[in-house]
This record gives C-alpha cells, sequence and structure tokens, in this order.
C-alpha cells in the first residue's frame, strides 16, 4: 500500500445553517495513514465538517471523493459503507438498548433470520469487537442508558470500530475517557496507523493532540486557515492560530503554596454510598481548591453528586461548618449557599430547550421573589441580562434557547449563574469538559476569582493538568477511597498522581 | 422590553381560534355571534379553564392527570350528599378536601413508587368513576339546598376570574410554577439545581385535584344532582384544550395560561358552532375531530412545537 496515496479529497466545502456561514470552501486532502488533528474553537467548524464527512449533515456545495471516486453520504449508515465512521461529540446510542445492539444499531440483518435478531449472535459478534480492538469488556447486555459517560463512549467507539473503516473519526472522544483507556484509545490509532489507515480526530487538550496526531489543520469562524505538520508545532503557536491572536499565557495559578484561611467551610465525614462511595472524609476552608483525581469508576464524580446531598447515603454526614448544618438533600443544600456544577452539561445541568433568562435565573429564584412569592419578568430579564454580559455569553439575546450555543458558552451559563448567587461552598465536575482554549482560561479565572473571594471549591476533574494547576490540596482517590492528599507546596507531578490513581 | 417582542409562533392559537369562529360567523349568518350564544360559549368554557389552571402544573411537568374527570364527580357527589345532611356550608370544603385527597393520593404514588402518571391517573379515574356508580346506587344526590346561585352565569364567570388571577399568579409568577416548568424541561437538571422535584409533583397534583373538585360542584349544581355521566370526558376536553392552546405534550416552559384559555375557546367554538350550522347530529362528532386535528396540527407546525422537535430527535438518532 503507498504511503502517501490520498484517500479523502474535499474541495470547496460549503455548509450554512441559517445565517451562519459554518464552513467556507473548505479544501482538505488525507493521506492513507496519516493521522490528522483539527484545531479551532469552539463554533469554528470543526464539528460541522466531520459531521459531512460522516454523512450526518449533507453539504451545500463543494465535492468529495474518497478513493478517487466521488462521495457524497446520505447517511452515517451510507458513510459506513463506504467505510467512514464516526465516533461523535455527543452521545450517540440509544439508550433504551441494550449496548450490544448499539454497537450493530442498522446492520442487525446480519444476525437476523426471518427478522428476528439472534440476541447471542450480536453479542458474540460485540465481544468479538472488542477483543480485537483490546478494549476493556463492557456488560453488553445492560441497556446502554444504565452506563456511565465513558463506558458508553467506550460502547460508541466499538460500533464505529465494527464497521472495519478505512477512515476513523473522533470528534472529542478523549475528553469523556480516563486516563487508562486513553491510553488504550492511543494504541488503536497506532494499530490504525500501521494498518494504512486513517484518522480524523478533534480534541480541545492541544498538548495531546500534538503528541498523537500527524498533522493538524486549524479551522477559525469556518475557514481553514491552514495545516501544520505536529513536530514542528507547540501548543502555544497552534493556540495563537486558533484564536487569530496572541494568548495570555497565564492559564493556571501561578503560585506554587496552597493558600487559604483556617476557617473550615465543608466538612465530609465517613461518607459510604450506593454508587461507589467507600468511607470519604474530607475537610475544605475558606478560599481553598480542593481538587480530586481518580480514574473514572474511582468514585470522584460521586464525591460531588453526596456532597451536594444527591445521592442516599449509607453512613456519613455533610456539614456545613460556618452555620452548623447538616445537609441531607438537594433543596438544603441549594438553600444554604452551595452550588453544584455536574459533568454532563447537557443532560444534568442546563434544560436546552429553555431560555438563557431562564437557565441563568434557576437557581437564584429564592433571591429574586419579592412580597408574596412575586418573580417579576422584568427582574428576570434584567438579572438574566446582567448575568450575560458580565460573563460574556455570544448569543442573539437571553431569549436564545439554549441548544444555540456552542459549548463554550453553555458553560459559561452553566458555572456563571451559580457565582452570581456568591456561594460558600462550590463543588465542579469537570467545568471545562468540551470546551476551547478562550474559554478554558476564562472559566479559570473564574474559579480563581472565586477563592479569592473566599468560596471554598471542590474541583473533580478528569485532567491531571487542571488539577495541578488549579488546586490547593489534591485528594486521589481509587475505588472509592481517598488514597492520598497531596498539597500544593509539595509539587505535584503528574507521575506522582498517576502512580497513586492505578 | 426583550419578552415584549410579538413572535408569530405565538399567534398561532388564536388566529387559529378567529378563523374557525369567522368561518361559522358566516355559515350561521351570524348567530353565533349574538349575544346569546356569545354567553352559552363562555358558560361552556368555565368549566374546562377552571379545570384546566390545576391540570397546567401537571401537564408543565410533562405528565398526565386523567382522574380529574372522576374526581370532580365523587369530590362534589360526596360534598353534596354531607351537605344534604349538615347544610350547604359543608359543600365546597367537603369537595375541596376529597379533591385534596385525590390529589395527594396520585402524587404519592406517582413519586414514591415511580409509576408513569399516565397510567396512575388512569386506574385512578377508573376506580373513582367505579366508586360514583356504587355511591349512586346507594342514595339518589340532589344538589343541596340553596345551591341554585352557583348556577348563574356570572357568579361563575367571577369565580373563573378569581380563579385564574389566583392560580394564575401562582403558575406563572412563583417559584412554584417556575418549577414545574423546570421539571418539564428537564427533571435531572431540576433535581442537580436543588428542587424537591417529589414535592413540586404532589403539590401541582393536589392543586389538579382542587380544581376538578370546584368543576365538580358548579356541574353537579347545573345539573341539579349527581348522575353517573358527571365529569365524563372531562379529562380529555381540559387535555386537548391545554394541546390546542400550543402546550408541549413534553411540558416546560412553553406552558402557559393564555394557552389554555385559547385551547378552551377553540373547542367550545367548534362543538357549538357545528350545532348552530345545522350539521347533522350523526357526523357532526366526527367533523368536530378532523377540525380539531386541523387546529392542532397547524399550531404545531407553525409554533416550532413538537414536529419539529421530532425531527430534530430523529436526527440526533440518525447520528
Amino acid at each position: 500500500m503507498v504511503q502517501n496515496e490520498s484517500i479523502l479529497q474535499i474541495e470547496n466545502l460549503n455548509k450554512s445553517f441559517g445565517p451562519t456561514h459554518a464552513n467556507k470552501n473548505i479544501c482538505f486532502t488525507l493521506k492513507r495513514g496519516e493521522v490528522r488533528g483539527l484545531a479551532g474553537e469552539n463554533g469554528s467548524g470543526k464539528s460541522t465538517l466531520l459531521s459531512q464527512i460522516a454523512g450526518i449533515l449533507c453539504k451545500d456545495s463543494g465535492q468529495m471523493q474518497k478513493d478517487g471516486a466521488a462521495y457524497d453520504p446520505k447517511s452515517p449508515l451510507e458513510a459506513n459503507e463506504k467505510k467512514i465512521a464516526i465516533v461523535v461529540q455527543e452521545l450517540g446510542l440509544v439508550n433504551t438498548l441494550p449496548a450490544g445492539i448499539n454497537i450493530f444499531l442498522g446492520r442487525t440483518d446480519q444476525f437476523s433470520r426471518f427478522g428476528i435478531v439472534n440476541m447471542k449472535k450480536v453479542y458474540q459478534a460485540a465481544n468479538e469487537q472488542l477483543e480485537k480492538w483490546g478494549l476493556p469488556a463492557i456488560p453488553y447486555h445492560r441497556l446502554a442508558g444504565e452506563m456511565n459517560v465513558e463506558t458508553r463512549k467506550m460502547i460508541e467507539l466499538a460500533r464505529a470500530l465494527s464497521t472495519d473503516p478505512d477512515i476513523l473519526i473522533l470528534d472529542e472522544v478523549t475528553q469523556a475517557l480516563s486516563h487508562d483507556n486513553r491510553l488504550r484509545l492511543y494504541e488503536i490509532i497506532k494499530t490504525f496507523k500501521e494498518q494504512g489507515k486513517s484518522i480524523i480526530l478533534i480534541t480541545h487538550d492541544l498538548e495531546e493532540m500534538i503528541e498523537i496526531t500527524d498533522t493538524i489543520s486549524i479551522l477559525r469562524d469556518g475557514e481553514l486557515i491552514g495545516t501544520e505538520t505536529s513536530c514542528e508545532i507547540n501548543s502555544d503557536i497552534l493556540k495563537t492560530k486558533m484564536v487569530g491572536r496572541k494568548l495570555d499565557g497565564e492559564y493556571y495559578r501561578a503560585d506554587a503554596e496552597e493558600r487559604y484561611e483556617d476557617e473550615v467551610i465543608l466538612e465530609v465525614k465517613n461518607l459510604v454510598s450506593e454508587d461507589g462511595l467507600a468511607d470519604i472524609s474530607f475537610e475544605v476552608h475558606k478560599g481553598e481548591i480542593l481538587g480530586f483525581c481518580g480514574l473514572s469508576d474511582s468514585g470522584i464524580h460521586a464525591v460531588g453528586k453526596a456532597v451536594y446531598g444527591l445521592s442516599k447515603l449509607q453512613t456519613g454526614t455533610v456539614c456545613l461548618k460556618q452555620k452548623n448544618i447538616r445537609i441531607c438533600n438537594q433543596t438544603q443544600a441549594l438553600q444554604n449557599g452551595m452550588a453544584y456544577v455536574p459533568k454532563d452539561r447537557d443532560h444534568e445541568a442546563l434544560m436546552m430547550a429553555a431560555s438563557i433568562r431562564e437557565n441563568f435565573s434557576m437557581p437564584s429564584l429564592d433571591a429574586l421573589r419579592g412580597p408574596l412569592g412575586y418573580l417579576s419578568t422584568r427582574k428576570l430579564n434584567r438579572m438574566a441580562e446582567d448575568a450575560k454580559n458580565l460573563f460574556n455569553v455570544k448569543c442573539t439575546g437571553i431569549d436564545q434557547p439554549m441548544n444555540g450555543l456552542s459549548g463554550g458558552n453553555k458553560q459559561k451559563v452553566n458555572l456563571g449563574r451559580w457565582l452570581l448567587k456568591d456561594p460558600d461552598v462550590l463543588v465542579v465536575d469537570c467545568p471545562t469538559r468540551g470546551v476551547d482554549v478562550g474559554v478554558k482560561a476564562y472559566l479559570y479565572q473564574c474559579l480563581k476569582n472565586a477563592k479569592e473571594k473566599g468560596v471554598a471549591i471542590v474541583l473533580i476533574t478528569d485532567e491531571l493538568s487542571e488539577a495541578i494547576g488549579m488546586s490547593d490540596n489534591i485528594a486521589v482517590m481509587k475505588n472509592g477511597k481517598i488514597v492520598k492528599t497531596i498539597k500544593r507546596s509539595s509539587h505535584f507531578s503528574e507521575e506522582a498522581i498517576i502512580e497513586v490513581m492505578i | 422590553m426583550i419578552n415584549m417582542k410579538l413572535k408569530v409562533s405565538n399567534l398561532i392559537p388564536f388566529i387559529a381560534f378567529f378563523g374557525l369562529f369567522l368561518v361559522f360567523a358566516i355559515a350561521t349568518d351570524g348567530t353565533v355571534c349574538s349575544s346569546y350564544n356569545m354567553k352559552v360559549i363562555v358558560g361552556q368554557v368555565i368549566p374546562i379553564v377552571l379545570g384546566g389552571l390545576g391540570v397546567m402544573f401537571v401537564v408543565s411537568q410533562g405528565s398526565v392527570d386523567l382522574s380529574i374527570g372522576g374526581t370532580a364527580a365523587v369530590s362534589a357527589t360526596v360534598g353534596a350528599m354531607i351537605a344534604a345532611q349538615y347544610g350547604f356550608a359543608f359543600l365546597f370544603p367537603v369537595a375541596v378536601i376529597i379533591g385534596i385527597l385525590i390529589g395527594v393520593i396520585n402524587g404519592m404514588i406517582i413519586t414514591r413508587f415511580k409509576v408513569s402518571s399516565f397510567m396512575t391517573t388512569l386506574a385512578m379515574l377508573i376506580s373513582l368513576r367505579g366508586f360514583l356508580n356504587y355511591l349512586l346506587s346507594k342514595d339518589v344526590v340532589f344538589a343541596p339546598d340553596g345551591s341554585a346561585f352557583l348556577n348563574g352565569f356570572y357568579i361563575q364567570l367571577i369565580a373563573l376570574v378569581i380563579a385564574i388571577i389566583i392560580v394564575g399568579y401562582l403558575f406563572e409568577y412563583t417559584k412554584t410554577g417556575r418549577c414545574c416548568k423546570a421539571i418539564g424541561e428537564n427533571e435531572t437538571t431540576s433535581r442537580y439545581i436543588g428542587i424537591n422535584v417529589s414535592k413540586t409533583r404532589v403539590i401541582s397534583f393536589i392543586l389538579s385535584g382542587v380544581m376538578a373538585s370546584l368543576v365538580g360542584v358548579f356541574q353537579l349544581c347545573k345539573l341539579g344532582g349527581s348522575s353517573s355521566t358527571l365529569g365524563q370526558f372531562f379529562e380529555m376536553r381540559v387535555m386537548m384544550a391545554i394541546f390546542l392552546g400550543g402546550v408541549l405534550v413534553t411540558g416546560g416552559m412553553s406552558a402557559k395560561i393564555y394557552k389554555l384559555i385559547v385551547g378552551a375557546f377553540t373547542i367550545v367554538v367548534i362543538e357549538n358552532g357545528l350545532l348552530i350550522s345545522n350539521v347533522d347530529g350523526s357526523i357532526s362528532e366526527a367533523v368536530q375531530g378532523i377540525l380539531l386535528m386541523l387546529v392542532l396540527f397547524v399550531t404545531l407546525r407553525f409554533s416550532g412545537g413538537p414536529i419539529k422537535r421530532t425531527k430534530k430527535a430523529a436526527a440526533a438518532v440518525q447520528k
């Protein structure tokens, strides 16, 4: 197989959504065995481009050629037949079907006789796929909807791989994966490359992108600005090119000492819960950022839920020391100055079909109430308008529905609505998931400001660099327990944390 | 003011209503618009809107309450039976208390045992209907003495206006109403923000029960006594009015009181208009159904309601 032969060619591709010109005259060539990264800010048209290649969206104009033949897929299934498969950014599984069926969705004919699908064969084939690619075992007879985000991503990956594609498209897949599964994915990418197959991927982790790709194409405002060779570029240059101006270098905290007041705000004792916490105790002080790191099944996400009173606890207490209140349920948490930003922004945090105004005002309803519980429309509007300006949310107005915003702007609303309330305790779970560098820096600035104001912050994160960059103390979790707590002054290192994690 | 901007999509239910009204006005040479007939129309709208006010809280959460017909009948009948013995003063309190009880039972079953509201309230409706028949087999129930004044048009209209002001305020301008809508938008989100979903849900069913019992009392007084058909198909008319007005079946922020009122008027005008234009009684119901479907389609097609949403959902599944 010739290595330099091109496998996919795109010429003058255009795509508009109403007034938004999402892709402008994109020209793009992908070679066999090439791992290509797509970089760009949120809303720069990366996902749109990939969706058209994968047959999810139809192009407005332009040409695509695969292996020299015209290629114009009308559906993802058709793209699969032409050996192009995608793992989408949002979760693309049917929740009410078992994971095994999801892997072969739309292609179950091969297992059926007289219209009845032989489930045993499906599961067998699913198992074969997982083994073939060295993916971890998935309980494939269980419903997809019952699984966590990471497992579901793995199922989607298995589905894409099972079509035996020449071109695999990964749209922000690594974000949802924990460290060990990321390593597995890198292996898969390597295997692909060796077999002369190509990969296009998007990730907001630029360091990661530079490391695993051969070349990187940069998109800005729907235009392809250029393609760089990965080994000749660094993340600073990439950032500058993405944004089109020089970014301030400061991203994380600059200081190397833990710094907070002595007063304990949040005290958590002996938490044991059904969703995987085994005896967790910790304290958060005024103005402290306590980072939580661990593999995805280590229970770090369960900590957030438990602290905000959302889980059923078997034993243990969550106390607000200052107010001397024990938090038993989420309503108490809300009323006593706690805030929780869940991991799954679209499904757990925001009302996607409702307007920006409703989303901003929801946690602050108690504060906005007048006599007789009156919530005046004017007050709500003013509050949302102020908040929109304060957090610099890019939108057409406060009446715009949430689902029209880009990921970064959604997250600004999501975090902003809590910061407005001046909470005492802020629990954030993966606050920068699926957010581009510009917004990321902004969100970190928000967290830093909150810390200065004396908010006690619990930062749960999948990204080690985030925990290292922001935390005063890091609690490393494993199997539902805190195995080690590390102070900022002892100089965090990724290696040291990973060692404890695994 | 931003939300003062008139959106064409919000006007569609109004346009549909006035269009129908105009058609019937022409078809009947203006008989529909006579002051007597207007009174008849408003008289028929009153129970639908009165009952719908409570159901709005339930529907905005994406749930349904099918039991209100039964609630209306049973609470009013029991109220009348007690009032016959102890006096008129007991009529309303007893009916309302029974309405509250039924709401609590509905709400508790749905939140505690996680049963769908559709099944729970359907079962409740059937058992209430059965209970009504049992009560009526024992005794003939008449409207209590001194209740005749409740039959008056203006007293009912005043009751409706007061109800719209109080319940409408609760629904549109307080935390309770907003929480109901938030639950309809996304239940998980609401819980994660810190809303007590179970409590809100029980409250909504209580409100639904209370409003239904009030309608029951008015209807009973109108009939002069209870019968086994009291409140029959009431729940369907209310639901129909709400969805005709443009409220989404999934609930959420689209739920607005004015939509209920427009929907109620549309239903009544269709019924009333067909009656007056001398459409053959044997096919009038079929025509009614077709007209309702037409209005529903127009409303949803042009207001970006479920039809568009389904398309989006289909696209998402394809991904």
